[in-house]
């Protein structure tokens, strides 16, 4: 016998901020830490573009997924306070 | 599209008991909808459209352009697709005291309540008038209390200074009130001392 709840799960959201070599498409995405230790610059343009890229656990799946994408999702409620809140459903058996 | 999401929100909020109201025309930046609860609160509700909402920064403006709700609304939602409501972060919007409602093509939610501005002026004129006169009232008290602290302060300037010259001296008999024998008797002096003398014991 199993039973389904509803409930509410907040996932924290990570910002994650890349660093794009728009000149070489071979050049590996790095993060802006890991950018500054390899080079020892910042990022200049025209070069490179930093790209901010938020993104949550899914609280479903445990899948990394875009926080824009939790818009499509029928269980998000809200994102607050740095937060994805959204329904969550418990099985219990 | 958006007149569409207009008639949903409509039927959605109709369903928790309210009354839509016309909107005023002559305000600056208008309201798309506007109700009225059942215990009288106004409530206003914006819905951007597809060109409002750009970017993040559209956004943002389109909450400090709806502020100006709050002078005339007891309550302002912000109503906005789900997409774009996993962009713009809630506590901003809570922070204004905006509610939100979230939209897509097949739900509609309330996901953030929104806060009840309260307005200062009464809408009871029998209360202004009795705001006003009891205004009135405290000023007039006001006025006579500063007049007297400051008579009290010029009193307490010319109050005379008390001496032992200004001490009431004793009122003595007029020795024309006594009997004839009293007169020059040396026993009266002696007698009137008697009492006020410590007691002395012959051992």
């Amino acid at each position: 016998m199993s039973a389904k709840a509803e409930n509410f799960a907040h996932t924290l959201i990570r910002s994650i901020r890349l660093v794009l070599d728009v000149e070489d498409v071979f050049s590996p995405e790095l993060t802006l830490e890991d950018f500054l230790k390899l080079h020892g610059k910042n990022p200049e343009p025209p070069k490179y573009r930093v790209v901010n890229v938020e993104i949550v656990t899914c609280s479903e799946d445990n899948q990394p997924i875009l926080v824009t994408e939790c818009g499509g999702c029928p269980r998000f409620i809200r994102r607050f306070n740095g937060h994805i809140s959204c329904k969550k459903i418990l099985t219990i058996e | 599209m958006i007149n569409l999401t207009e008639e949903k929100l409509k039927s959605y909020l109709m369903s928790k008991a309210m009354q839509p109201l016309s909107i005023d025309e002559s305000m600056e930046t208008k309201p798309n909808l506007s109700f009225q609860e059942g215990n009288g609160y106004k409530v206003f509700v914006k819905v951007p459209s597809r060109e409002e909402l750009q970017d993040r920064n559209a956004i943002l403006s389109l909450i400090l352009n709806s502020t100006t709700f709050r002078k005339t609304a007891d309550k302002v939602y912000l109503a906005l697709p789900k997409i774009y409501a996993s962009i713009i972060d809630g506590a901003i919007i809570q922070g204004q005291g905006f509610g939100l409602i979230t939209y897509d093509e097949k739900t509609i939610e309330e996901v953030i309540a929104p806060k009840i501005f309260e307005h200062q002026t009464s809408s009871n004129p029998q209360e202004n008038l009795a705001i006003e006169q009891l205004v009135s009232r405290i000023s007039q008290l006001e006025q006579t209390v500063q007049t007297l602290k400051s008579e009290i302060s010029q009193l307490k300037s010319i109050r005379p200074t008390f001496n032992d010259a200004a001490k009431p001296q004793k009122i003595e008999r007029a020795p024309e009130s006594l009997p004839s024998f009293f007169r020059d008797n040396a026993w009266l002096d002696i007698l009137s001392k008697r009492g006020k003398e410590p007691e002395r014991y012959v051992s």
